[in-house]
This record gives C-alpha cells, structure tokens and sequence, in this order.
C-alpha cells in the first residue's frame, strides 16, 4: 500500500453516496479524498479536473441517456488508467461478463456490502487486480451448474464417490458409452481439463453450497 | 158582361167541336172505306174492293186531301194490276205519283210501278222506277216493305250482274229482315247474296250464304224455296268440283219439288250433266232423258233446248253420231221460237265438234266463228271487266279479312306478351321476395354475430373486470406493504438510530440497524419486483439467461439447490416483453413462497413447448406444502392473475413431497 488514493463515487443516489463517502472516509491511511459525482456529466468533469485512482461506478442511472455501462466505455476510453469497480443493486452473472470481458473493469461489488469487503475490493483493484464479489462468484458457478442435467450431475457425483464408469453404467442402467458421453459433455460445460479436474470443480461447487442442505 | 163573356165563349168553343168532329168523320169514313178495300182485297173480291176504293176517292175528293188521294190511286192501281190491266194500273200509279212523290206513299207506288213494268214486255226501261223508289225508301222510316224493296231491286241488281250496287242493297236488307226477324225474306236475301258469291267464284262465302239460308228455310218449310236452297247449295259445290255432294245437294232438292214444277226438270237436267261429268253416261241419259221430259210437260221450250244440247253432247261423246244429228236437229227446231242465246251458244258448240266428227271442216270453222261472234255477244268485255273487278275487289277484302285475323292474331300474340311480362314481373317480384328473404337472413346472422360479439365482449370485459379487481387487490396489498416498511421499518430504525448514542454496545446495535435495514432492502425489492419485476434486467439479455440467473441467485442466497429437468426452451427469447414479465413474476412468486414457507432443500423447474405450442412450467420444491395463509395470499392471486392474461391458467397442488405449481398458456 504505497499513498492514499483518490476515489470518486459515481452515483444518483445521494444518501448512498453520501453514506459510501462517510465509510470509506474512515479509512483516511487507505483513501485520502472521495468525491462524489450524480450523473455522466459530472463524473466526466470530476475526472478532467482531479486524479482519480479509482472509479466506484453505479450501474444504474436514473436516466434513460445513460447507464453505468456508458460511464464504464467512456471512462475506459478517455482516461484508461483509472481503475473501476462497478457497484450494482443485484449482481448479475450476464453483466459480469461483459463488465470484465467486454469493458474491462476491475472490480464488481453487490450494493448490499460489508465494510471489510467494500475495502478488500479496492485494495485489490489499487494493487492492479481483480476483485470480484463472493457471490457472483459463486453464482457464476452456480449458473454454469445449471446448464448440467440431473442425469449429468449424477454421474459426476458417482465419480467423485470413486465409481468407475463400468460400475455406473451398471448402477443406472444405461451403456458405458452413454456415461462416456455424459462425462465428455459436463467436462466441455464446465471447462474442465479432464475427468479428474471435473470431479475437483463439482467437489469445490459442493463445498461452496454445503452450508445448503446439497 | 161577364156573363155575356162565357156564353160567347161557350157558343163558340161548341162551334168549333161541330166542325172538327165533321171534318174528322170525314177522314175516319175514308179510313175506313179504305180499311174495308184492304182487306176485301186481301180476300180476293177485288170488284168490292174496288167499290169501297171508288167511294173513298170520291169523299176523297170532296175533301181534297191529296195524301189520301195519292194513296187511292195507288190502290187502285193495284186493283188493276191484279186484274193484270196493266196499262190502267200504270195510269193510277202516274196518277197518284202526280200527287205525291215523296213520301212513303209514292215510294211504295214506284215499287208497284216497277213490279209493274217487270210484267211488261219492255225489260229495258224498269230499273229507273226501281231507283227511284229505293232513293225514296232511303230517306224515309225504314220497314218491311223498305227492305222488300231492297231485295228486289239486289235481285234485278244481280241480274244484270251489277254485283256491286245488289250487294249493297241486300247486306241492308239482310240487317232489315234480321231486325224484323223475318226469316223468309232473310232466306231469300242469303240465297241471293250466296248466288252472287257463286257468280264472283267466292264459293266458301257462297256456301256459307245458302248454307244460312237453307237453314232459315226450315224453320218456314215452304218446299219450293228450300228446294231452290239445296239446288243452289249442288251448284256451289258443282263449281268447286265436288260432284258427289252437288248430286247428294241435287236429288235433296228434287225430293222437295212436286213433279209439275217448273224446276224439276232444270234439276233433272243439272243431274244428268254432273253424271255426264263424271263419265257415267247410262245415267247421264237417263237424267237427260227425264228433264226432257218433264220439261216437255211444262212446255219450256227453252229447257227443253238446254237438255237437247245436253243429250247432243253426251251422243257425241259415246259417238253415237247419229243420236247426236237427231239431238241437233231437233233444238234447230225450236230455233225460231227462243230467244236464249246461251242455248244457242251451247248448239253452235256441239255443232262445231260434231261437224269435226264427221269430217265436215268447213262447217265446223263456220259454227266456230259464229261460236266466237255469240259469246263476244253474251258475254261482252264491259261485263267481264266488272266480274273481275269485283273478284279482285273481294280478293281485297279477303285480304283485308286475313289482315284483321292477323292483327287479331298480333293481338293475341301482344296479350300473350302482356301475360309473359307479368309472370316475368312476378318472377322478378319473387326474385325480389327472395332478395327480401337473403336480406333479412343476412341482417338477422349479422344481428346474431354481434349478438354473440356482444356476448363474447361481455365475458371478456367480465373477466377483465374481475382481472382489474384482481390487480386492485394486489395494488391495494402492495400499498399496503409499502406504507408498512416506510412506516413501521423505518420508524423502528430511527428509534434505534435515536438510542445509539446512549447505547453501551454501539457498535452490536450497528450491527444490528445494517441488519435491519437489509431486510427493509429486500422487502422493498419484493414490492418492485411485483409491479414490474424485469423493468431492471432487461438490457437486451436474453429472458433465459435472466431466469437462470435469477435461479443462481436463489440456490445461492436461499440455500436451495435449483435444478432444471431440461434446457430452457429459447422459444421464451422470443416472447413479447410483456409475456416474459409475467413469466418471470410469476417465477418470482413461486420463488419466494417457496423460501418463505416450503421450508424445501430443491426446486425442480420443467418448463416444455408442446406440440400444440402451449407453454408448460411444472416448477416443484420438496417442501412440506402450502400453509393457508399462502393459499390466500397475495401471491397466489399474483399467480392466478398473471396467468390468466396470459390467456392460460394455473394449479397450485400438495404433491407426494411437496407442492407443485404449474401454469401454462397458449402461444
């Protein structure tokens, strides 16, 4: 943690602005300044005017011009060092992608944050990584889950309880071929390298949500 | 004075009565002597009544009324020529012509001049006295004796074949007769008119004539009469060449006639010339022979010359040449006593042909050319030129006669017409009826369309109406919620927020007003998402991506594991917006019933297109099923309502471990 660093707070919302401003303004040997911007214009100003470090940019505008979307691709464009973290009502596996893949921001948080994440994101984000909310994480993982059919998911599950292909297709009455083929599909799915690294992936998932009766 | 007055009145008033009835018993007597001359006349005492005549004509004279007088020179006039003292009877009619010439006295004398004159010798000269009665007759009153007139003067008229001016006198008398009902005189008018026909070879007409004239005769039976009926009925048909019904005509008319008639004979003779005609000469002769008979007995010489010539010209066809000079010689006989020229025309004839027979030719062209020289003579041009113009003239009227049943024939044909029109007026009435009839078929289906839209329009605004109470409901309940968690929520959290300061675990109660505040957040965020649930996802993602994220984050957050039984059919990406936000309320309904009071570990969502392109979603937790106050909350009718604007509908079920919701719609 080299200085304090300088941050603007894009947000309609004046009382959660406000309240973000008051948070993060305890912190005085991380953050130095915040400053808070309520629409496009004034986030484009406060960034020709100040150095800004990091941009904590709202999705959601209540306008029909523009959304944080906009702010992200401008701000991108015309001042590519700042480093965004995107804040967001609902976090959202779809805008994620785009977020990170498309437009390239550092950080997405859920509004609904603590303190210690709050601070842990920008942390990560000033050190030049990523940092993505916990949850949409594990909703990320959960939605790929989601594409995996029962019937998959059963049969990986039988692996990971140390089956082997023969004795699956034996317990579920179906070919070894069939087996072979769901394997084949969930590891495509998943991104996974091989058998064993899919077995890895659905024993971390399961972890993930043991707290749920899974 | 006064009294004076009256008498001289009085006396001159019965004066006056005396002289009248004086001068009165004078006409009265003439009446009646001439009243007495009549009918002794009538009886046939002609020198009484003659006696009676002289004595009127001598009051008469006394009197000199000339009316009178010109009638009693009449009448004696015709005493005279009754006695057959013609010349007398004609110095009385002169006489009495002198007197009166212009009333129906005088026209009646003319006609008696005329009967008159026809017994005299000099043919010639009768027709003007016969003109100048009938110009008389024409002015006055007409009566039988008018019409009588007429047919004489048709019959003179026929004679000498003036067809014309005889037609016209004897139509006027057939009307006459047929008024008076006199069907003896209306007989002898149709016989003449029938004979004229014949002459101008309008034999139908001519046949119809004799034809109503036989008829008329019957009812008279005077057998003479009907016999010359019948004679004239066989000649008709002689001349169209119907020989069997002349003979059947002929021998009718012999059967009336008492053998010393005039007419036997000629009938006989007539006969014998059909049977001559028709090749037959046995009975030819014997006809001739028998005319010539009874012809003698008459002693007619005349016809006694016609039945010669007959008997002549039958020998010579027989060639018997012999039989035919004796035949010849003996009308050559008779030659200085008969004037017909006719008879002599028929001899010259046979003359002609049987000097051919016998070789003499010379005397044959000399009977020939006097042949020719006598029929020039009988029948002269003038007479012949007006046959034919009279046969033209009826030509014309025969025509004139088919023009009239033509345009009466055209009129029928018109009626007919008219008759065709109306039925086609009524076909077009019945075209229009039918009209008529589609027209309220029509009007009564287009009635009973909107009748039924009507219907139909009702039951949606029905529905639509209990869909609006639904959602007013629901509105009600959301405002509700609201005014809860500003009002209450946020009251208790400016409460706690108000007691911090005082507080000895400051930083626990933070803890705590975050936490509460959080739950404020997420009811706040169940309200929005029942108004309009997809208002902030949108954003251009596809709606499958929206659900799953939504299930992502209800296994992570709730803690219960989310399985879909198969892909998500991506038909749902291509549903109108307004579609997929009810879809997805309801998705959302579902969810929090189930994390709020399932109590459940899994949610298995199905949702299919079957063939019928109905959306199915069959979405089940393994919970412990609905409570009640879940049965009739808000959210169910959330469900229910969200379902049935989609035009489909929804089940909410206990199952074997678990609840099951399903709603499906049509797309």
């Amino acid at each position: 943690m080299n200085k304090p660093l300088k941050i603007l707070i894009a947000e309609d919302s004046v009382i959660f602005s406000q309240g973000l401003q008051q948070l993060l303004l305890q912190y005085p040997e991380k953050i130095s300044e915040v400053f808070v911007a309520h629409d496009y214009q004034e986030t484009l100003v406060r960034l020709s005017e100040t150095v800004i470090d990091i941009l904590i940019l709202d999705l959601n505008f209540e306008s029909s011009h523009f959304d944080g979307f906009t702010i992200a691709r401008k701000v991108r464009e015309n001042y590519p060092l700042v480093k965004i973290i995107v804040l967001t009502q609902q976090a959202k596996v779809d805008s994620y992608e785009i977020l990170f893949s498309d437009i390239g921001v550092q950080g997405y948080l859920d509004k609904k944050l603590g303190v210690g994440e709050t601070l842990e994101a920008i942390e990560t984000v000033a050190e030049g990584n990523t940092y993505a909310d916990k949850n949409i994480k594990a909703m990320l993982e959960i939605g790929r889950w989601m594409e995996i059919s029962k019937r998959e998911k059963e049969i990986v599950e039988l692996l990971a309880q140390g089956l082997t292909q023969k004795e699956i297709a034996n317990r579920l009455f179906i070919s070894i071929r069939t087996v072979e083929t769901h394997i084949k599909n969930c590891t495509q799915k998943l991104d996974a390298r091989n058998t064993v690294n899919l077995i890895s992936i659905y024993v971390s998932y399961k972890n993930a949500n043991r707290e749920g009766a899974l | 004075m006064r009294k004076l007055e009256i008498l001289v009145f009085l006396v001159f008033s019965f004066f006056n009565l005396i002289v009248y009835a004086q001068k009165n018993d004078g006409r009265t007597e003439i009446d009646m002597l001439i009243g007495r001359g009549d009918s002794l006349l009538r009886a046939n005492h002609k020198e009484q009544a003659f006696d009676n005549y002289q004595e009127a004509l001598t009051l008469a004279r006394a009197e000199n009324s000339i009316s009178a007088l010109a009638a009693l020179y009449k009448k004696i006039g015709v005493y005279h020529y009754l006695k057959k003292e013609f010349e007398r009877a004609e110095e009385n009619y002169m006489k009495s012509l002198q007197l009166d010439s212009t009333t129906k006295t005088a026209a009646d004398t003319y006609y008696n001049h005329y009967l008159l004159k026809r017994k005299l010798p000099k043919q010639g000269s009768i027709l003007p006295y016969l003109e100048k009665s009938i110009a008389l007759y024409k002015v006055l009153e007409y009566d039988a004796s008018t019409y009588n007139a007429y047919l004489s003067a048709g019959t003179v008229y026929k004679n000498n074949q003036l067809y014309d001016k005889a037609l016209e006198l004897l139509l006027l008398a057939h009307t006459g007769f047929s008024e008076l009902n006199d069907t003896r005189q209306l007989a002898k008018v149709c016989s003449v008119i029938g004979n004229i026909h014949n002459h101008l070879k309008n034999y139908d007409q001519a046949l119809g004539f004799h034809k109503q004239a036989l008829e008329l005769g019957k009812l008279n039976d005077v057998k003479n009469e009907n016999s010359n009926h019948y004679n004239n009925l066989a000649i008709v048909y002689k001349n169209l060449g119907q020989q069997d019904s002349a003979i059947v005509y002929y021998n009718q008319a012999l059967k009336l006639l008492e053998s010393d008639d005039v007419n036997y004979g000629k009938i006989l003779y007539n006969l014998a010339n059909l049977y001559k005609a028709k090749k037959q000469g046995d009975l030819a002769k014997e006809y001739f022979e028998a005319s010539i008979f009874y012809k003698k007995k008459k002693k007619d010489t005349a016809a006694v010359m016609y039945s010669y010539n007959g008997m002549a010209d039958l020998m010579l066809l027989k060639g018997d040449l012999k039989a035919t000079k004796i035949y010849l010689d003996s009308v050559a006989s008779f030659f200085p006593h008969i004037s017909d020229q006719l008879v002599l025309l028929d001899y010259y004839k046979n003359q002609v042909a049987y000097q051919r027979e016998v070789g003499a030719y010379k005397s044959a062209s000399d009977y020939q050319k006097r042949y020719s020289e006598l029929f020039e003579k009988v029948y002269d041009l003038e007479r012949t030129e007006i046959i034919q113009t009279m046969q033209s003239r009826f030509a014309y009227e025969k025509k004139v006669n088919e023009n009239l049943q033509l345009s009466l024939a055209n009129q029928n044909n018109l009626l007919l017409l008219e008759q065709q029109r109306g039925n086609l007026l009524n076909k077009n009435w019945m075209l229009a009826l039918l009209g008529l009839v589609v027209l309220l078929l029509a009007i009564s289906y287009y009635v009973y369309a909107q009748k039924q839209k009507t219907k139909e329009q009702a039951l949606k605004i029905e529905k639509l109406e209990a869909i609006y109470q639904g959602q007013e409901t629901i509105k009600k309940r959301i405002a509700r919620d609201l005014h809860d968690i500003v009002a209450a929520n946020f009251n208790g959290l400016r409460l706690k927020v108000l007691a911090m300061p005082r507080a000895s675990n400051q930083a626990e109660l933070a803890e705590n007003i975050a936490s509460d505040i959080e739950v404020v957040n997420d009811q706040v965020r169940k309200v929005s998402h029942r108004l309009f649930p997809l208002e902030m996802m949108a954003k251009g993602r596809p709606f499958t991506a929206i659900m799953k994220s939504q299930l992502a984050e209800f296994q992570l957050y709730r803690k219960i594991e989310v399985q879909l039984e198969q892909e998500l059919p991506p038909v749902l990406n291509d549903l109108d917006f307004e579609v997929q936000n009810h879809i997805y309320s309801i998705l959302l309904e579902v969810l929090h019933n189930v994390a709020k009071h399932a109590q459940a570990t899994q949610l298995e969502i199905d949702c299919e297109l079957t063939d019928e392109k109905i959306l199915q979603f069959k979405i089940k937790d393994n919970g412990m099923g609905l409570n009640n106050s879940a049965k009739s909350g808000i959210g169910l009718l959330n469900i229910k309502q969200r379902a049935e604007l989609l035009g489909g509908c929804s089940s909410i079920q206990k199952v074997s471990g678990g609840t099951e919701v399903k709603f499906s719609f049509p797309i």
